[in-house]
């Protein structure tokens, strides 16, 4: 998923992964990730948990919208 | 510079790779087997802005949850590839019959998806973003990847431009990456 944010961004569109391991998704060195201690498969949020799966979505759209430049990392709580 | 710039000198150390992987595949070992995989370095940083407020822009959606349309759709194969092969990519519209959606990948457990699918495929959360202005739109379309790709090859070569080519014809101007 990292050379797809990539790849994206060499095109022009720019992108945000949530990764819920971020030993496998840095070495490839994706633009923006948003770093989340949550269950591979539930990387959003766990099922019925819509506050959590809102949390996650919203803080990749602010940084899409704040990241300065690239590898640009939120790994808050 | 570019990341296909970068693939005659990978192409080489992940034949290497398929070889000396072999013998800790046969035997179920894939941790071992990844452990030594040479992971790929792209050349360069690239990096595009958002050009206006998210609450106008239009977003797209990736996933790698190994989504088909039953029926309709082929499944995915859910353990990784590594010919050359170019991945396949679903389609999954917004207004998708949900009864019909079927997951096939071995990478992770699927109960969480299927009791609620917005753990990795988060349309409503998405819509009601939309709804309440936060983001301009969400397009018509998910765009569903199989994980795990070891052979970058086919991915950067063929994958990429196509997923490029299909956000661009549903004006996206962002992107959301969900893999699972």
């Amino acid at each position: 998923m990292s050379l797809i944010s990539r790849g994206l961004e060499e095109a022009g569109i720019p992108s945000v992964l949530v990764s819920v391991m971020k030993p496998l998704s840095s070495p490839s060195r994706p633009p923006r990730q948003l770093i989340r201690k949550l269950n591979i498969g539930a990387t959003v949020g766990r099922p019925g948990d819509t506050a959590t799966q809102l949390e996650t979505l919203r803080r990749m759209v602010a940084l899409l919208s704040e990241a300065e430049a690239p590898g640009a990392i939120d790994e808050g709580p | 510079m570019n990341d296909r710039s970068a693939l005659p000198a990978w192409q080489p150390k992940f034949s290497d790779w398929v070889e000396a992987a072999k013998p800790f595949m046969a035997e179920g070992k894939a941790k071992e087997a990844f452990g030594i995989y040479p992971w790929f370095s792209g050349k360069g940083d690239p990096f595009a802005r958002l050009s206006k407020p998210a609450r106008e822009t239009r977003f797209g959606l990736v996933t790698t949850g190994g989504y088909s349309i039953e029926g309709e759709q082929e499944p995915f194969s859910p353990f990784p590839s590594f010919d050359a092969t170019p991945p396949r990519i679903n389609t999954i519209p917004l207004d998708v019959d949900r009864t019909k959606l079927r997951i096939d990948h071995a990478g992770y457990d699927h109960r969480f998806a299927e009791e609620d699918i917005n753990c990795n495929l988060p349309l409503d959360r998405l819509q009601e973003m939309q709804d309440a202005g936060e983001i301009g739109s969400i397009a018509p379309d998910t765009q569903v990847v199989m994980g795990l790709q070891p052979n970058v090859t086919p991915l950067i070569e063929a994958l990429i431009p196509e997923l490029v080519a299909r956000f661009k014809s549903d004006s996206v101007e962002a992107a959301l990456l969900v893999p699972s």
